[in-house]
């Protein structure tokens, strides 16, 4: 069982309360923190500015990163994160409403580690975000001591 | 003619010592000839001898007296040999013809005045010394032109029947292709007569007879002289030997005795200025002089003939060529590559705006003339030519034209003659006007570059309005999504945890708001579908349709598991294009198919191969609700339903987007189809993208 925790990165405040409550469900006692866009993920991960002083482990189990954000993008997130060493090798999912193909090329280029379209349909929808969750926490090794070329 | 008797009297007077030397020959010969006379006369005496002689009217060589007697030269000549031989006369008056007649049945013993030939000689016996040198000459009217013998073409010439001439002029005419008519006239004067009158152009005649009735009826002798001959006294075949014998020994003495009776006959008959001092073999030379002169002058008159049409040819094609470069715009150069000078044709000069008549032009004239920007390069061209180091010369350039403007030249040239030591000496060429096609190139050029700028500028703005429609659909489905997704999701948490205690109604409300959304959700995914089909960059690859359709056929199979249909999908069903696009034209296709026959008892979808000219493809066969075939027009368009909703669901917009897609690969969609029997939709991609299994490398 992994220890960690979770970060959603959610700008929709529908698509945020339907991806808690299925993730919630999937796992009731996985600790899961939220940032509303770009630049507070940003600062979540490397505990700058309002995050500066937040609680819990340094690095979550992995970000489930929305594309379409206010102030930075998912993208430019992604890219920063990827640039830095602390946070080169964190397990970043791409969870979008998008599936253009350049997205999807563009986020892989820039290294996430998994790319989901976010169903319409409630059922699978619900259904996704719990094995995301599941799998990344359950099942999923996380990397241990990073050493990015 | 008179003038010309005139200076031979003349000539014949300088010879002095000529005309002494005869002197004494004269005498030696009178004295033989009365030796002779004696002899002969004794013998005559013994038997004295009728002559019958045939007299027809020639003067003046012969003709009858007032009394019928012969007359004329040769008339007076055998007179004087009777009287010498005694012989007594009995003149036998006949026409020309007639008298040769008579001479032939032995009618008369002697006929004067014969000319002699080879065909006559089988005919008659003639004595040897000609008794009169002659020849025949044409004389004509003052206003008709006869300079030569090809003159006679379309000319009618009167000659006396049965004459010498008759048969000459026949064959000189046969023998040049001459149409000329021969009149044939009884007597010498019918033939003058004929001419006089204007009933014939000219006449042929002996000269005697000739120049003497010319005079009479205002003819004029010609230069064409022909057929020299000799005149004798004619007996019949293998009769009169004895008189033919004795003219000839009177001739030999007369002729070579210069005062003679011979020669006074002559002279009173009006020959004396050709006769009285020349020997007679100076007239046979004169002869044959004149005929040589016919020849010299036939040959000068086909020559000139000649010369005149070759002349008119050349003409005509100097005028063709002048015609021709005119109507071309060229002028030509000749160039002597060792002065420098060059010779031009008045279109050269004209090109220039030069007047032709002063123009001059060397070479370093013509350099002077260039524009400085092309001088250099038509001078390396031309040195690079003449020095052999290139194998053509071609070269444009600007020429200053006489008021100082720049024209457009094309120069074309060829070195056409060479020194001993291969040093290039001539050198031809021609200057066209290329101005006209420079300015149409020019405007061209200008008009190609302002296009290419239009083209540019009209795809930056296609490109800035497609990146705009990009993100317009980007925004459609980033955007309408989420609001989708939490109608649907809140609808499903409602329904998730309260369920059981909502009533019917409420969850029935709950299903509409989910189903209407779903509807919503797949419009939006079509709209995106058919705007994505319409842009981006076609990739090219080998698609497999057999793969693909049976993997979708499985999906549909799959979801629906209560439904059996027979599906059959041929092999080889290979083709070249987008491999995304392509599945989505299969699977809308196939998703029609098996919606449609939904509804079908024995369902089945078939996908196979279909051709046409140029094309090939597959098609997509079902036996289910079919459709109108008067509705086809609306099939292919977006939000276009032909079925209804409670009928069978759907959002309109999959043909459109197998359309779209099928005609961005450069091929077109067909649709066959009946109510209740089933549609057939055919995709026909041009061969170019269709890829042959075989041929395929793995």
């Amino acid at each position: 069982m992994n220890p960690g925790n979770l970060l959603l990165v959610e700008d929709n405040p529908e698509d945020e309360m339907l991806a808690l409550r299925a993730l919630k469900k999937a796992l009731p006692s996985t600790r899961i923190d939220v940032a509303r866009d770009g630049q507070q993920a940003l600062d979540y991960l490397f505990k700058t500015d309002a995050f500066a002083s937040r609680e819990g482990p340094e690095l979550p189990a992995v970000v489930l990163l929305d594309i379409s954000l206010p102030r930075l993008s998912g993208l430019e997130v992604l890219e920063r994160l990827r640039a830095d060493p602390r946070t080169a090798c964190l397990p970043v999912v791409m969870l979008t409403s998008s599936d253009e193909p350049r997205d999807r090329a563009r986020s892989y280029a820039l290294g996430c580690n998994s790319f989901v379209q976010k169903p319409v349909e409630f059922a699978a929808h619900a259904d996704t975000l719990a094995r995301l969750g599941t799998y990344w926490l359950a099942i999923n090794e996380p990397p241990s001591g990073c050493a990015p070329g | 003619m008179t003038s010309q008797c005139a200076d031979r009297v003349q000539w014949t007077r300088a010879q002095g010592s000529f005309v002494s030397a005869a002197h004494w020959r004269r005498w030696l010969t009178r004295v033989l000839v009365l030796l002779i006379a004696t002899l002969t006369s004794a013998a005559v005496l013994a038997a004295p001898r009728v002559v019958r002689v045939g007299v027809y009217d020639n003067p003046p060589k012969i003709q009858p007296a007032p009394q019928g007697q012969p007359s004329g030269i040769l008339g007076d000549l055998l007179v004087e040999v009777a009287r010498q031989e005694q012989w007594t006369i009995e003149p036998v008056a006949c026409e020309w013809d007639e008298c040769l007649r008579l001479l032939e049945t032995r009618a008369i013993d002697v006929l004067p005045d014969v000319a002699y030939n080879e065909e006559r000689a089988q005919r008659f016996d003639f004595h040897r010394i000609p008794a009169l040198p002659s020849w025949s000459q044409l004389y004509r009217r003052r206003d008709v032109t006869l300079q030569s013998v090809l003159d006679l073409d379309q000319k009618r010439v009167a000659v006396l029947e049965g004459s010498v001439q008759q048969s000459h002029l026949a064959g000189l005419l046969t023998s040049f292709g001459l149409q000329a008519e021969l009149l044939t006239t009884k007597t010498f004067e019918e033939a003058f007569a004929l001419v006089a009158s204007g009933q014939a152009d000219a006449v042929a005649a002996n000269r005697y007879s000739g120049d003497r009735a010319a005079g009479d009826y205002g003819l004029e002798a010609t230069a064409l002289v022909f057929l020299p001959s000799k005149l004798f006294y004619a007996t019949p075949k293998g009769q009169g030997a004895d008189l033919l014998t004795a003219i000839d020994a009177r001739l030999a003495a007369w002729q070579s005795d210069a005062d003679s009776f011979y020669f006074q006959t002559l002279a009173r008959w009006g020959q004396q200025g050709t006769q009285t001092r020349v020997p007679v073999a100076f007239w046979w030379g004169l002869a044959a002089v004149a005929g040589l002169l016919v020849l010299a002058l036939c040959f000068l008159a086909l020559l000139r003939r000649e010369v005149a049409r070759q002349t008119r040819a050349l003409r005509e094609s100097e005028e063709r060529l002048r015609m021709a470069l005119a109507a071309a715009s060229q002028g030509l150069y000749d160039l002597d590559l060792r002065t420098g000078q060059a010779a031009v044709s008045p279109e050269y000069a004209t090109m220039l705006g030069f007047d032709p008549q002063t123009f001059t032009l060397t070479l370093n004239s013509w350099l002077a003339y260039l524009h400085p920007d092309d001088r250099p390069a038509v001078e390396r061209a031309f040195e690079d030519y003449v020095a052999g180091r290139s194998a053509d010369y071609r070269v444009e350039f600007r020429q200053r034209t006489r008021d100082g403007r720049w024209k457009w030249i094309l120069s074309l040239g060829k070195i056409q003659a060479y020194d001993d030591n291969g040093r290039p000496l001539r050198m031809l060429g021609t200057h066209t006007d290329i101005d006209a096609i420079k300015a149409a190139q020019a405007a061209l050029l200008e008009l190609n570059a302002t296009l290419e700028s239009r083209v540019t500028a009209r795809t930056a703005e296609l490109t800035a309005a497609n990146q705009e429609l990009d993100s317009f659909v980007y925004a459609v489905s980033h955007d309408l999504r989420a609001p989708l997704r939490a109608m649907m999701g809140f609808s499903g948490v409602l329904a998730e945890d309260l369920g059981p205690a909502l009533p019917p109604e409420a969850k029935s409300h709950l299903d509409h708001i989910v189903q209407a959304g779903r509807k919503m959700s797949a419009l939006v995914e079509g709209l995106l579908t058919l705007s994505r089909s319409a842009r981006g960059p076609l990739q090219r690859h080998r698609v497999d349709v057999s793969a693909l359709a049976r993997a979708r056929l499985a999906e549909l199979a799959a979801a629906d598991p209560a439904r059996a249909v027979a599906v059959s999908v041929e092999d080889g069903l290979v083709f070249q294009g987008d491999e995304r696009l392509l599945a989505s034209v299969v699977d809308n296709l196939l998703d029609n198919a098996w919606k449609y026959s939904g509804t079908t008892a024995q369902a089945a979808i078939r996908v196979e191969a279909c051709e046409e000219a140029g094309y090939r493809g597959f098609s997509v066969i079902d036996n289910g609700a079919g459709f109108d075939m008067a509705h086809t027009a609306r099939l292919f368009k977006a939000f276009q339903r032909l079925h209804r909703q409670d009928e069978f669901p759907g959002i309109g917009i999959g043909l459109a987007t197998v359309q779209r897609i099928v005609q961005r690969h450069g091929g077109h969609v067909r649709a066959q189809a009946e109510p209740g029997k089933g549609a057939a939709f055919s995709v026909f991609l041009p061969l170019s993208s269709a890829a042959r299994e075989e041929g395929e490398t793995p």
